[in-house]
């Protein structure tokens, strides 16, 4: 499963779906509970924003093209700098594809089916996990090829049976607290979409390059924002800033909205499958970017064996993450965004500065 | 059966003895001119008899040599007099291998044993009772050729090649089988067919080693890729123009003697959902059927576990008149909705399995007796709900939308474990269950070609053969992923 | 590492036997609720919950056998959750609650408050929020469900029903979900209304099995006009033309009837088929103003007078009456929601929060008495665009 080659053009639909991701689901809110009604706002400074954060994780896998995270870090930093370096970002990608595994058990048992203990939900779920990453990456690149479809015509389907529900008033007044709160919800934009991104420093490698790649990959990270800015644009005018804000999911909620015709209505319970599958793609990677990463960092030659063994991890690590979904809530809006910055921004920005340093150095000896 | 040398007794009895004294074996002895004892060896029932009479028997006994013995320096050399001046019939060879030549005796020749001679001339007159061509049971069509393979599989190819008159039809045959001795046929336009599918194909057959083919269902679980998966990956068909359409297309054919049923590689996805109707009605009708085929590939799939998961888990889905009618037909039913959805899928696969193997004069009691116990008397016994009827009568129906029978047995399989899902986790499991489907599909690859494609990975070309099919003007290149070289289809016209 | 594949399977294969019944209600283990109701009794909570018996209202059974279509469970507790567990000691199934049709409050509970019950009813994930809410206008939420209605069999589907119709072709009703409702309580600067409903007639009577064997019922549900809330508290009744008056400015008006009285005698019912309204604020120099745009268009649907209503001219005259008209009925309406029950039921502060959000943050602590003193600019545009399939009446030319 590790010589696998990507295309462009899947790459472009897996970084699409990491940066709608969990998004979708949770942004409106965190987003609405700052800037109220210029959400929408915010959203779009965030694609703005966020795309550059992008581009910045891009550029740092172009100065080693051939290398993944865990081998570049090797030749930057050195056997025992890089390790930690390296460990450091499996232990992000870890968590990262726990909490995601959290996240969708939590949406399943609060919306879809109260009475299920968790545990039985994230069991199915990581058997699932674990059948695709025994797959192979070229597997889980043309499954979300054949999926890719189906997630946007129900994303468009979501958005064009909401179009008689919609109040245009409800945007307004436009700015009217001011742009520090915009500025505030748009991190959220920044952070879960495209601070994630950095798990594709372990996949670039991987991608069969052309000519559009460097093109097709800022598209797709900027068609991904602009799909969670249409999302939350839609849930302020149907829903409005305060019950965006209040709900848990409310994406969910908009779904429950639909009603056509008193025939096409209640169908949020298949409308969930936009999130389940775009949150489970970015689940995937997490945890392929874990496998693989630490294969490459301790040599291993067969990096099946991790299989069973990191399934169990996720599977425990999903549950005991957090305590309830309070703690969760808490946790993913006040901490995390720094967590995910320090890995997205900090780190890189340092192995740049390292880059550049020992590139120097290399033309002084020379 | 006095006449002869002794080496000459033995010779006959060395076939005689081979085939275990088995008295279907006749010995045809005469005097060839008068002076030279011969013998005519052949199977009964393997050969035609009247050409045997015709071509061979009658010419061997009517010839008058003068002189043997002035014409032919050498005895040796009679039996090439034999061939070249004497016997009538088309397809004959002088060998002196007896193991070779059982085999033959054993597919239909004549040998002809001549006295003092090692060699003996086998002489090609089967006559093999067979069935003519007839219309295709399975995937029968409208509009479309009405013929179908028969058991022969020289008839077989002889129907293909009367399709495709070209040069570039190759075709390389080995026997299978150590004991069946099957005939097996690769056929391919060498100028189209991919080397890369078409070495994997040799490869591949070359390493059976079993003692009988009696179907091309054996080859196909040899040569597919992956042992376990309950689809298709090996294409197969009992149509001449399908087989064709395929060689066209650049896959292989594989034809096995003694079935009806050719084999067609790769067999991807999509492939068991076209028919060869498609390309023989208009491009629109044959589009939207072909939509329609994937709809009731669904329904077959889903429906029983969908209603399960609906009435059982998100009963909020249902509008409220529509809950209601459900529940009041649920009251008194004392299984719960997954159990009598196993029962009545279970009954109905018990119902057809018997429809298929019992004699035709009983069918109609069955039938009767199935639709009247498991559609009337059970609901109004109110063991059943009305509903679940509804419901599995749809999903039988659908799985025989496909055109190809081979995907509609692996959906029969799946419909139970998604029953399974969605009893225990509703909707959700239903959606793992296609996660991990669709998981398995793109894992999945026929002769090295994902079995997916041209949807994944999206070949945006080959879409216009896929989910619907354009005009045939429009259809200009070959599928793109079965075969790299001349790709080319048609001319482009202006 | 086919093994790893196996293994897998066989994990799968325990899941699927071993779990799975945490969700799981089959639909004959459920009562279908249909109708809810809540009152209140000192300091607890009555609940009244109309339950459907499905086995009576299949469309494929006769109708002739004796029992009632629909049952009731009630229970009385401190808090509405524990009240619907209570009801399990009655109620041979779990009731279940996503087809609840209306939720119907008891006046009484009204005026005490209807914040308080309805958090159950956004928070808990079995329910949905496309349920209608009404007042139960002069009597207890629980004796409105206990009407037998005919035609409808359940008569929680039938208020549900006519409350949907009306509000699509008649002016003064309008139909309230539960996340409309909260939206609007949690708005500044806005305040809801909802729809009551009445019993006229006996209700004793209507209770019975009879009621509904008669060609006229001794009891029906009528809807009624709508409810004045100020925050969570219901605060008084508008009269009909009030209600009218409001749902033209807040928009609600799809289809209505209105008639208009001719210079000579007799009258002219106008039949309107599109009206749209737009409610604009607008803070000039510090006084905040409301403008309120109305477009109608509507078709002649009944003439009862002598008018020549081929003339154009008298079409012009028609449509100045129309719009007067309008303007009086929304003149009434916030003259009313202004002196006698000081809540902006009409948003009229959120209009103004939304041109200005500066001025609102000001001006919202102290937006009651602005609202009492509140300008409001009305603008009409209305347009009669046909005349039915004849032109003038008949009535016109009866002999004698």
């Amino acid at each position: 499963m590790n010589n696998g080659k990507i295309s462009v053009q899947q790459m472009a639909i897996l970084v699409l779906l990491v940066v709608i991701g969990d998004s979708i689901l949770i942004a409106p809110s965190l987003v609405a509970h700052f800037a109220k009604e210029d959400a929408w706002i915010s959203g779009l400074l965030g694609v703005v924003l966020g795309t550059l954060l992008a581009g910045l994780i891009y550029f740092l896998s172009r100065l080693h093209p051939h290398a993944t995270l865990v081998q570049f870090n090797r030749t930057l930093l050195g056997k025992w700098m890089g390790g930690i370096m390296s460990s450091l970002f499996l232990l992000y990608f870890l968590l990262n594809a726990a909490a995601m595994t959290r996240e969708i058990g939590d949406f399943i048992t609060t919306q879809i089916m109260p009475e299920t203990p968790l545990r039985a939900i994230h069991l199915l779920l990581v058997i699932l996990l674990m059948w695709a990453l025994y797959s192979g990456i070229e597997t889980i690149a043309r499954t979300a090829e054949l999926l890719f479809p189906w997630f946007v015509i129900f994303f468009v389907v979501l958005l064009i049976c909401l179009a008689p529900k919609i109040e245009i008033d409800r945007l307004l007044p436009i700015m009217g607290h001011g742009f520090m709160p915009i500025l505030q919800g748009s991190i959220y934009v920044i952070v879960f979409p495209y601070a994630e991104l950095t798990v594709f420093l372990m996949l670039f490698p991987l991608v069969t390059r052309n000519k559009h790649t460097n093109r097709d990959f800022i598209l797709a990270t900027a068609l991904g924002g602009i799909a969670i800015t249409a999302v939350i644009l839609i849930c302020i005018l149907v829903l409005g800033p305060y019950i965006t804000a209040h709900q848990t999911y409310p994406t969910y909620a908009l779904a429950k909205k639909i009603s056509i015709g008193g025939f096409l209505e209640r169908v949020e319970a298949f409308l969930a499958i936009i999130w389940i599958i775009s949150i489970f793609f970015k689940t995937i990677l997490y945890a392929y970017a874990f496998l693989t990463g630490f294969s490459q960092l301790f040599h291993l030659r067969n990096e099946r064996i991790l299989l069973m063994p990191s399934a169990f991890l996720f599977f425990g690590l999903a549950y005991a993450i957090s305590p309830n979904i309070i703690y969760y809530d808490y946790f993913l809006t006040n901490y995390w965004p720094l967590w995910d910055f320090t890995y997205a921004l900090v780190i890189p920005l340092v192995l740049m500065i390292v880059h550049l340093f020992r590139r120097k150095k290399r033309a002084h000896s020379v | 059966m006095g006449s002869g040398s002794a080496q000459h007794r033995n010779h006959i009895n060395l076939f005689r003895e081979a085939l275990g004294q088995s008295p279907d074996l006749i010995i045809r002895e005469m005097k060839i001119s008068n002076t030279v004892p011969a013998a005519i060896l052949y199977m009964d029932g393997l050969v035609d008899v009247q050409s045997l009479h015709d071509f061979v028997i009658k010419p061997l006994m009517s010839v008058k040599f003068k002189d043997l013995n002035v014409v032919l320096p050498s005895k040796q050399n009679l039996l090439e007099l034999l061939v070249e001046e004497v016997l009538g019939a088309g397809e004959m060879e002088i060998s002196g291998n007896s193991e070779e030549l059982i085999k033959h005796l054993l597919s239909g020749n004549a040998i002809l044993l001549l006295e003092e001679k090692r060699d003996c001339i086998r002489i090609k007159v089967a006559g093999l009772e067979e069935r003519n061509v007839t219309e295709p049971l399975t995937q029968s069509v409208v509009r479309g050729p009405m013929e179908a393979f028969t058991e022969n599989s020289q008839t077989n190819i002889a129907l293909i090649r009367r399709k495709i008159k070209d040069p570039n039809l190759w075709l390389e045959s080995s026997s299978i089988g150590n004991v069946t001795q099957t005939k097996v046929s690769i056929l391919y336009i060498s100028s189209i067919a991919s080397d890369k599918v078409l070495n994997e194909v040799r490869a591949r057959l070359k390493k059976i080693n079993i003692d009988g083919i009696l179907e091309s269902g054996y080859i196909e679980e040899f040569i597919q890729d992956k042992t376990y998966t309950p689809f298709p990956t090996v294409y197969n068909s009992e149509r001449p123009d399908t087989i064709a359409a395929g060689l066209l297309e650049g896959r292989v054919a594989i034809v096995v003697d003694g079935t009806p049923f050719v084999l067609l590689v790769p067999g991807l996805f999509i492939h068991f959902f076209q028919s060869s109707e498609d390309y023989a009605q208009r491009s629109d009708i044959s589009s939207l059927i072909r939509l329609m085929r994937y709809l009731a590939f669904c329904i077959a799939l889903f429906a029983p576990s969908l209603y399960i998961a609906i009435t059982t888990f998100h009963q909020e889905m249902l509008p409220t008149s529509l809950l209601i009618n459900l529940a009041s037909q649920r009251e008194g039913v004392p299984f719960p909705a997954f159990i009598e959805a196993l029962l009545m899928e279970v009954t109905y696969e018990i119902l057809r399995e018997a429809g298929v193997r019992m004699p035709r004069t009983v069918g109609q009691a069955v039938s009767i007796v199935g639709t009247l116990v498991i559609g009337q008397a059970a609901v109004q016994a109110g063991i059943i709900s009305a509903v679940m009827v509804i419901i599995v009568s749809i999903t039988a129906i659908s799985s025989y939308v496909m055109p190809s029978g081979s995907m509609s047995i692996s959906v029969r399989m799946l419909r139970f474990i998604f029953m399974g899902l969605a009893a225990s986790f509703g909707i959700f499991g239903i959606l793992i269950g296609i996660f991990g489907l669709i998981f398995h599909l793109c894992n999945l690859s026929s002769f090295g070609i994902p079995y997916m494609s041209p949807l994944a990975p999206f070949i945006a070309q080959d879409q216009k053969d896929t989910l619907f099919r354009l005009p045939w003007p429009r259809l200009l290149t070959r599928p793109l992923l079965v075969n790299k070289k001349n790709i080319k289809r048609q001319k482009q016209v202006k | 590492m086919k093994r790893l594949a196996f293994i897998l399977l066989f994990v799968l294969l325990i899941a699927l036997f071993t779990t799975g019944c945490w969700n799981r209600r089959e639909l004959n283990t459920l009562a279908i609720q249909l109708g809810t109701g809540i009152d209140k009794i000192g300091d607890q909570y009555k609940l009244s919950v109309q339950v459907v018996d499905p086995g009576e209202v299949a469309a494929a059974k006769s109708s002739s056998t004796e029992r009632s279509p629909v049952v009731m469970y009630k229970a009385t507790a401190p808090s509405l959750f524990e009240a619907y567990r209570t009801m399990t000691v009655n109620s041979p199934r779990k009731i279940y609650g996503s087809h609840i049709r209306v939720l119907i409050i008891g006046e009484s509970l009204a005026r005490d408050g209807i914040d308080k019950v309805l958090d159950l009813f956004s928070r808990d994930a079995e329910n949905r929020t496309d349920y209608y809410i009404m007042i139960a206008r002069g009597t207890t939420a629980e004796s409105v469900l206990k009407i037998l209605t005919p035609l409808e069999k359940i008569p929680a589907n039938k208020l549900f029903a006519s409350l949907d119709t009306s509000s699509k072709a008649w002016a003064p009703t309008t139909a309230f979900t539960l996340d409309k409702l909260i939206s609007q309580m949690v708005t500044e600067g806005q305040h809801p209304v909802l729809t009551g409903v009445i019993i006229k007639g006996e209700p004793k009577l209507g209770e019975t099995q009879t009621n509904i064997k008669q060609i006229e019922p001794s009891a029906t549900l009528t809807l009624s006009d709508l409810a004045v809330f100020k925050g969570p508290r219901l605060i008084g009744w508008l009269n009909r033309d009030e209600s009218k008056g409001y749902n033209i400015i807040m928009d609600n008006i799809r289809s209505t009837a209105s008639n208009i009285a001719c210079p000579n005698g007799g009258s002219i019912t106008l039949e309107l088929l599109r009206s749209k309204t737009k409610v604009k604020g607008k803070v000039i120099s510090g006084e905040p103003t409301i403008h309120v745009q109305v477009k109608t268009e509507a078709n002649i649907a009944e003439v009862n007078c002598k008018l020549d209503i081929q003339d154009p001219m008298t079409i012009k005259y028609l449509e100045n009456q129309a719009m007067q008209k309008t303007i009086d009925l929304m003149k009434k309406s916030v003259k009313t929601a202004q002196t006698r029950y000081n809540s902006d039921i009409f948003g009229f502060g959120q209009a103004i929060y939304r041109s200005d959000p500066k001025y609102w943050s000001t001006a919202s602590k102290h937006w009651e008495d602005l609202f009492s003193q509140l300008q409001v600019k009305y603008k009409v545009e209305f347009f009669i665009r046909r005349t039915g399939t004849t032109g003038n009446s008949f009535v016109q030319d009866i002999k004698g």
